[in-house]
């Protein structure tokens, strides 16, 4: 298998591999993450794609295990209590900066979603767990961790060492499956192609 | 007043047999009820069902949890957990599961009461 990038020693299928075997953990174990790799997950996050590099997003990390507890009483999403939580805040003076329209422009939500994903994509090769969350109140969040106006929560990334009920990987697919080819179109919205043979 | 009656390990209110909850329990569904009443409203409306069985499996945790015995509460709590996260797996079997979860504490209501639960079933 070719690498992507000159200079780069990853491997396609590996990585696939990677992506296809996180699985989201909702239960944690109470075991320290290491404060090396907390960062390079946030490292992770910087480098998600975002639109016109606006960055208008800050992360909160949270490892008070009390604010934890607090952020999650208002979060009816959350199911127990992980060692981190990285909340994904939209600043609102840097949209004002942008000049961005607050909830019309989508690419703020979708830079939501690309910060996320890296995270998780990074935290899962470290060997950790991870949880998206957006059920939670806004306003409670707010309050509970003493956000100023111009932050606005938007998500909450958990992370942490699996319990020993959890698991935070499965099997790994390095081969496209069948349920791809019913969510690719080709061409044709509508029209569907047959997986490569193999 | 107290809350309790002679026997102290049995609680009573006005005479009747009470179920102790501890303060921060109480806090805690109180939070969870409020917050979850401001995110239905933008989430799908089976995440209401959801959000109702969690709070009454968190109720019937903490009412154990601050030494309630009670066989009947412990299962049903154990069966609210288990089957409230089929609303992600398998959305008709946590439809099915909705009015079997009211039948069982409207038996219970029922027994307390000092009707004949089996009697009434349908």
């Amino acid at each position: 298998m070719t690498t992507a990038s000159p200079g780069l020693r990853v491997d396609p299928a590996e990585l696939l591999a990677l992506m296809s075997t996180r699985r989201v953990v909702r239960d944690f174990s109470q075991q320290h993450v290491d404060e090396s790799a907390l960062w390079m997950i946030l490292e992770a996050g910087r480098w998600a794609t975002c639109a016109s590099n606006n960055r208008v997003h800050r992360l909160l990390v949270v490892r008070d295990p009390q604010q934890i507890k607090l952020v999650t009483d208002m979060s009816p999403g959350i199911f127990t209590h992980p060692a981190v939580m990285v909340v994904i805040c939209t600043d609102l003076h840097a949209v004002a900066s942008a000049q961005l329209q607050l909830d019309a422009d989508r690419t703020i939500f979708m830079d939501v979603g690309t910060l996320m994903m890296n995270m998780m994509t990074q935290a899962h090769a470290l060997g950790l767990g991870t949880c998206p969350a957006t059920s939670f109140s806004q306003a409670g969040v707010e309050v509970v961790l003493g956000l100023p106006r111009h932050a606005r929560p938007e998500a909450i990334v958990q992370i942490g060492h699996p319990s020993a009920a959890g698991t935070c990987a499965a099997p790994p697919r390095t081969r496209p499956s069948p349920l791809l080819a019913e969510l690719v179109y080709w061409e044709r919205y509508g029209q569907t192609a047959p997986l490569p043979p193999g | 007043m107290s809350p309790h009656s002679d026997q102290a390990d049995h609680p009573a209110v006005n005479g009747k047999p009470a179920a102790m909850v501890g303060q921060d329990c109480v806090y805690e569904l109180l939070a969870h009820l409020v917050a979850s009443a401001e995110i239905c409203v933008v989430e799908p409306h089976y995440y209401g069902s959801f959000r109702l069985l969690d709070a009454a499996a968190k109720l019937s945790a903490a009412m154990l949890d601050c030494g309630l015995d009670d066989p009947w509460l412990s299962a049903l709590q154990a069966e609210l957990d288990r089957s409230k996260i089929l609303m992600m797996s398998d959305r008709p079997a946590f439809y099915s599961y909705l009015p079997q979860a009211s039948r069982r504490v409207a038996e219970r209501l029922s027994q307390a009461a000092g009707g004949h639960a089996e009697d009434m079933k349908p």
